[in-house]
């Protein structure tokens, strides 16, 4: 038995669960690939935030009695430098201050909080919310809360990783209770020991040290009030990130080819879905049917992947899809469709498919007609080793996803 | 199923399901020895009354595992009789909650049966200094048995999660349940093994230097994650040492085949401990029992009549698609898909489940908003003054409040059947009395109530199906 989002809606009424579609989490995905992270670990933080942060305030804005506008803490343009080392993210709502932490592991056993959001000065707030999100299965909750008193009194601090952690039985579990008390009560002044000032030498010194070493976090090389004061700071904070990143000496990614060998042992790169995923978890929600479409049926490994092609304000958002099937000569046979976006039934007239050698030769072509619910390439064979391209092309914006298939399975 | 009215019986028989010919009969047996100590405990104080007996089991049990350290059980042949004496008491409370789960969860498309909700009750009252970790026993009004089942209804929801959880691990590669385990989990796991805590401590760091460094390829998913390679050991291997002298661990620094060694234990501590169904009891979410405070006492005498009172005028003062909502929820027990199916129609806003959530939430939330406002100005002297006040007094409301909404739907239907029974009348039918219906009578009634619920309720009520169920629950 998998619980669907319902079920566990209605087990668990006193939490607040919010549904993830696929877009908001590859428009999530697509944000934080547009920000510079100094490795893989903070990158996926940061991704995780960015998601739980859009889910979060778009709740937020549809409830029509909070008045007040919801802020990012300090400002949007500082999420990089923070994400890249703790988990968390500070909005403000009027007085109120709130921490929103998410995880990602399915089952909610106890809520750490990162040890900078409650001895910081300027980082304590009043409120901590526990985040629990399930990527596969589509959504996220809110599993409760506690104020920082409570974080201050239940709270164990694990100094392998510097959180607090608080048992689930020690968090208020219904975030109304919190609403009504911030309505009511004036917000308490958060009394916050101060944290030592660090010189300038002293400064440039662990700047410099932290930014050896950036493939993990660099939380537990100092003692914590040091680190606390360095990073409390916006200004070395910004400098820290920014000198892991020249560290980490980046030019901008190059768009990285999607390599089908991994589908077929069941691994799926970000933006790309197994079909069988999607199919089983949202099934009445999506438009297409694949199971009118006898060619398919035959594919061992379909991957699926929503393409925005958002020019206009319709927001056309297609799906490709690409199913494999491998021949006994080494060689896969593979198969390239596009479907309208969930909701729609037909493609946007005029739309088209190709692909493209890795020499740049548009090998094939289709487009789309005034009512097409999908188009399809001819299948066509690849061997392994070799890379080939798709390319979604509606009016003067093209979009190109480029394959390869290793020969290294296994 | 009968009830137990001797004492020595509640600390010394357990429920049985038997099945007879297809018929479910539930059965008290005797555990003999606990019954001949029992016997003697009551000889010795024939006077002692129930309450006297379950506090009497229960401070002796809290002697036995001083608060902290649950962990280590020194077990004795004493603690284990009072573990089951408090067992055998607790079984009303279980079959209890076992049967109020059963009707909440209807909508699940996997069914429990009865039985297995009561199982895994039982589970969790054969622990008794688990169940009662938090209840303060030197409170002398504080209710045990409704803390006991509150305390096993909410074990029961998390235990169902957990295992809907565990089902779907069972398909994960060895490093994606790796991945998937919270510090927690791996901590309970290694420490069945029986590994110490500094042991413990040094498996945790290397899973933890795996869990940052090794990312899944960027995927969404990790069930299916391959081991990871040779230079990926040696980033987790160097963030072991590196992390291992920050911390000042007393530990050599290790090799990969070592790390690798370690993560293979942490798999296959997890892997074990689910095997073994073991309870991780602390998971649950057991009810704290704070400090008695002003408001406590209140509660628990003459003002619960108040605060009632306090409920139903603020309910009338909701808006009316609110009302309907709120009395066929905590009235009518719909679950919040058939809410939105009874009132789509009417409320466009309400097609979907996660609507009516929304705006039940919403609704309950100003209720309790309101009623804090209220109350203060009622009682300035014991006034709800910040949330940890709202949090102890969010229980009381509640109940009121679904008392209050069971309340408004029992009274129409004792007013329906009334008038059903007077239309009869005169249309010289026989009388029907709730007693004794026949089929035919069962019908008309039901047909009545749904025409006189659209009536009341303000909606169309186009899935019959749905109330008669609930309306049949009631009556019976």
């Amino acid at each position: 038995m998998i619980l669907s989002l319902n079920e566990l809606m209605a087990v668990y009424p006193e939490q607040l669960w919010i549904e993830i579609e696929p877009e908001a989490r590859e428009k999530a995905w697509q944000q934080t690939q547009n920000q510079k992270y100094s490795n893989a670990a903070s990158r996926w933080n940061a991704y995780l935030n960015c998601l739980c942060l859009n889910s979060f305030t778009r709740w937020i804005k549809e409830e029509p009695d909070l008045q007040e506008t919801l802020r990012v803490w300090p400002a949007e343009a500082s999420l990089p430098s923070i994400w890249d080392v703790v988990n968390g993210t500070k909005l403000t709502l009027g007085e109120t201050e709130l921490v929103i932490i998410p995880n990602d592991k399915s089952a909610f056993a106890e809520f750490r909080i990162p040890q900078e959001w409650v001895d910081i000065p300027s980082w304590a707030s009043h409120y901590y919310l526990a985040v629990n999100l399930n990527l596969e299965a589509g959504w996220m909750r809110v599993c409760g809360y506690a104020n920082r008193e409570r974080i201050q009194q239940r709270g164990r601090c694990d100094r392998t990783d510097r959180t607090y952690v608080l048992e689930p039985e020690d968090l208020i579990a219904d975030l109304n209770v919190m609403w009504v008390a911030r309505e009511l009560f004036p917000a308490k002044k958060l009394a916050v020991k101060p944290l030592p000032t660090l010189s300038k030498a002293q400064t440039e010194k662990i700047l410099e040290q932290l930014s050896q070493q950036i493939d993990y976090s660099p939380i537990l090389a100092l003692p914590f009030e040091q680190w606390a004061s360095l990073i409390a700071n916006d200004k070395n904070r910004q400098k820290l990130y920014q000198l892991r990143l020249a560290k980490q000496n980046i030019a901008p990614k190059q768009p990285t080819a999607t390599n089908l060998s991994l589908w077929l042992q069941n691994i799926f790169e970000a933006g790309w879905q197994s079909v069988d995923t999607i199919l089983g978890t949202q099934r009445e929600t999506l438009a297409f049917q694949f199971r009118t479409n006898a060619a398919l049926n035959d594919v061992s490994v379909k991957g699926l992947k929503l393409i925005d092609l958002g020019m206009d304000l319709k927001g056309n958002t297609v799906m490709l899809l690409v199913g494999l099937t491998p021949e006994i000569d080494e060689k896969v046979n593979i198969r390239v469709q596009l479907y309208p976006a969930k909701g729609e039934s037909y493609l946007p007239p005029n739309l088209k498919l190709g692909l493209i050698s890795p020499s740049g030769v548009t090998l094939q072509e289709v487009e789309s007609r005034s009512q097409d619910n999908y188009i399809q390439l001819k299948r066509f064979k690849s061997p392994t080793g070799k890379g080939f391209s798709i390319q979604v092309t509606l009016g003067d914006v093209s979009i190109k996803e480029d394959f390869v298939l290793s020969s290294l399975i296994g | 199923m009968k009830q137990r009215e001797d004492i020595v019986q509640k600390f010394s028989t357990f429920l049985s399901f038997r099945d007879d010919d297809g018929d479910q009969k539930t059965t008290w047996q005797a555990d003999l020895q606990l019954e001949r100590h029992m016997k003697s405990l009551v000889d010795s104080d024939p006077e002692a009354k129930e309450e006297f007996w379950t506090r009497h089991f229960l401070k002796r049990l809290k002697e036995e595992y001083p608060q902290e350290s649950s962990q280590s059980m020194q077990f004795s042949t004493a603690t284990f009789k009072i573990e089951k004496h408090l067992c055998a008491y607790l079984q009303e409370a279980c079959i209890w909650a076992a049967q109020k789960t059963y009707q909440k969860f209807k909508f699940l498309r996997h069914k429990y049966a009865i039985e297995e909700y009561f199982q895994i009750a039982c589970s969790f009252a054969n622990l008794p200094a688990k169940l009662f970790k938090s209840f303060n026993l030197d409170r002398p009004h504080s209710n045990l048995e409704g803390y006991a089942k509150t305390a096993i209804l909410r074990f029961i929801r998390d235990k169902i999660y957990q295992q809907d959880i565990e089902a779907k691990r069972l398909k994960f590669s060895e490093h994606g349940l790796l991945k998937d385990l919270s510090n927690k989990e791996l901590q309970e796991a290694l420490a069945s093994k029986g590994f110490n805590q500094s042991q413990i401590d040094l498996y945790k760091l290397a899973w933890q230097c795996f869990d940052e460094l090794y990312q899944m390829k960027q995927t969404f998913n990790n069930q299916s994650l391959a081991p990871p390679n040779q230079a990926e050991l040696q980033q987790i291997t160097a963030g072991y040492n590196r992390r291992l002298k920050n911390l000042n661990l007393p530990a050599p620094p290790v090799k990969e085949e070592n790390i690798n060694t370690m993560l293979q234990i942490c798999i296959q501590a997890a892997r074990d401990y689910r095997t073994k169904n073991f309870l991780p009891l602390e998971h649950c979410e057991t009810i704290s029992d704070p400090a008695p405070t002003l408001w406590d006492t209140i509660v628990q005498e003459e003002e619960r009549d108040e605060l009632q009172l306090i409920v139903s005028k603020l309910f009338d003062a909701v808006p009316e698609p609110g009302q309907t909502m709120l009395k066929l929820w905590l009235g009518l027990n719909l679950t919040q898909t058939e809410i939105a199916t009874v009132m789509k129609n009417k409320y466009p806003e309400l097609q979907k489940q996660y609507q009516v959530h929304r705006h039940l939430s919403r609704h309950t939330r100003n209720l309790l908003r309101d009623f804090v406002v209220e109350w203060n100005q009622i009682h300035p002297e014991f006034s709800l003054n910040d949330e940890g006040d709202i949090a102890r007094v969010k229980e009381s409301f509640e109940e009121c409040l679904e008392s209050h909404c069971q309340r408004l739907v029992y009274s129409w239907l004792e007013r329906i059947v009334a008038e059903g029974s007077q239309s009869e009348k005169r249309d010289n039918k026989p009388v029907l009395g709730v007693d004794n219906l026949g089929k035919e009578g069962k019908r008309s009634l039901n047909d009545t109530l749904l025409i006189n619920l659209e009536t009341i309720l303000n909606i169309s009520v186009n899935s019959p199906n749905l109330f008669q169920n609930r309306i049949g629950n009631i009556i019976k």
